[in-house]
């Protein structure tokens, strides 16, 4: 009886269905989270009695024929890239970007990897770091005797010195886009890291060649939707159960057949 | 003589083909762009043999096709611009190794060369039968409700939308995909909804009672069965006397 492991690939997965909207529910409050959303693809079917085949030697055709699908798979898990909202920091660090493009971070073994959240801090050395001490490239070091620091749209860094009456410009933030953002891998802790499937990074400075414009003292907060959330939460839940009745039924029926004399 | 209990397996052995099709459109209440099947039987009358006594012939059951349901799901939007849906008839042509294959999972991104392609890999074919290659560097792609694919600097190229005069000819061919024999002629004016995908038209209303029917038919074929093995019973213990 094909209808129990047919029922059990849908059950399984409802179950990853669920398990990425409660990963969405999670990091609701999560700076620049980008929901993921789960696509299903039906899997192989099974031809009974081919289409197009001749029913007779008159060459009549059967037109349709009888295929019999044997379930479902999770296809993809693919993030969302509708931008979150801004909320507003005050934190001159923090920095949200309006439009395409991600932070480059350099990671302790050298590697690159890429962010939306844009929530830095200094380090002893007065170089502009992430939460986890990486340096946001490229290295931008703010000067000990910097009274302000403000960071235009186009990611120019800018530094009030005392004695000096213009702002020193110290160095231009860059920002990093992909073909296929959705083939970038995500490595927890906000980051990215580029892939064979998502391209080689096209660099360049904010507000230039499509890049977004950097936000000083504002974050991009998720995208999760909670609301959309739930109802994709109930509509697994029921699909789950639907799923575990075709079981039961396909059980009773094995049942029947066992009782039969 | 033992018709009675032919009849009953022919029904049985269809009736669990029904369950089939029908966890099958459950396991896919959730994918997109999928399509639900009906299961059709039909009665089949075994010719009758030119000697012997004449009288009423057993009719058995058989299944002779799986019917798709091509009514439209409803449109989810996702927020996703290269998430397609097709309002209507028609379906997106892809590019396989195998040939062209026909989709509704309208749920596209461009790869690391910037063709627009399926989450197995498979470019989508524009109007003209190539595939979609959307630039890189020129602000944001947007496809327009006519197919029409844009960016900064102005249209770039159409996605293709194609139909069947004989829809029932198409087969299932696994990851949202169809084949056909038949050669498709475009859609002259597709009507194309950007960031959305169309759900599957799965009814788990219609499914479950439909399966209740099939479990209940189940019990009853085997009471046929049961009743006839009695008769044979009885028959052979007055034989016996």
């Amino acid at each position: 009886m094909k209808a129990l492991s047919i029922a059990a690939t849908g059950m399984l997965a409802q179950q990853q269905n669920v398990e990425v909207v409660s990963n969405n529910l999670a990091n609701m409050n999560t700076t620049a989270f980008q929901r993921r959303r789960t696509e299903f693809q039906d899997l192989l079917y099974e031809n009974l009695r081919r289409a197009g085949s001749t029913s007779n030697d008159n060459g009549n055709v059967v037109p349709t024929g009888v295929q019999i699908g044997l379930g479902v798979r999770l296809a993809a898990v693919y993030r969302v890239h509708m931008p979150g909202n801004l909320s507003a920091t005050d934190n001159p660090f923090d920095l949200a970007i309006q439009g395409q493009g991600y932070f480059q971070i350099e990671m302790p073994d050298g590697d690159t990897a890429y962010t939306r959240d844009g929530t830095f801090q200094l380090n002893a050395e007065g170089q502009i770091v992430t939460h986890d001490g990486y340096v946001v490239q490229p290295g931008i070091t703010v000067p000990d005797d910097a009274l302000d620091v403000s960071i235009n749209s186009s990611g120019e860094v800018l530094v009030k010195v005392q004695g000096q009456v213009g702002l020193q410009n110290i160095g231009q933030l860059q920002l990093a886009s992909f073909a296929n953002e959705a083939g970038l891998e995500a490595v927890g802790g906000n980051l990215y890291l580029e892939t064979p499937a998502s391209g080689a990074p096209i660099t360049g400075a904010p507000q230039e060649d499509g890049f977004g414009a950097l936000l000083q003292g504002f974050l991009e907060k998720s995208n999760v939707n909670p609301v959309e959330e739930i109802t994709n939460l109930i509509s697994a839940q029921r699909a789950y159960e639907m799923n575990s009745k075709v079981i039961r039924t396909a059980d009773d029926m094995m049942s029947t057949l066992n009782n039969m004399r | 003589m033992e018709n009675g209990i032919l009849v009953g397996l022919s029904r049985q052995s269809a009736l669990r083909r029904d369950l089939d099709v029908v966890a099958n459109n459950l396991a896919n209440v959730n994918t997109t762009g999928f399509k639900r099947a009906r299961a059709h039987f039909e009665s089949f009358v075994p010719p009758q043999p030119a000697a012997g006594p004449r009288g009423g012939r057993p009719v058995f059951v058989r299944d002779v096709a799986t019917v798709t349901d091509t009514a439209p799901g409803r449109l989810d939007s996702t927020g996703n611009p290269f998430d397609l849906a097709i309002r209507g008839d028609g379906y997106f042509v892809v590019d396989t190794d195998a040939g062209p294959r026909y989709t509704r999972d309208g749920h596209f991104h461009p790869d690391q060369t910037g063709r627009m392609v399926t989450e197995s890999g498979e470019p989508l074919l524009s109007a003209g039968g190539q595939p979609i290659v959307v630039p890189l560097d020129d602000g944001d792609v947007v496809v327009a409700s006519d197919g029409t694919v844009s960016t900064n600097s102005g249209p770039i190229d159409s996605v293709g939308v194609v139909r069947f005069d004989r829809p029932a000819g198409l087969r299932r061919e696994g990851t949202g995909y169809w084949s056909a024999d038949e050669k498709p002629a475009p859609v002259p004016a597709p009507e194309i909804v950007a960031g959305s995908l169309e759900r599957s038209n799965v009814e788990p209303i219609l499914e479950i009672t439909r399966m209740i029917r099939v479990h209940r038919a189940y019990s009853q074929a085997r009471q046929i069965v049961d009743q006839e093995h009695d008769r044979i019973t009885k028959m052979i213990e007055i034989y016996r006397a």
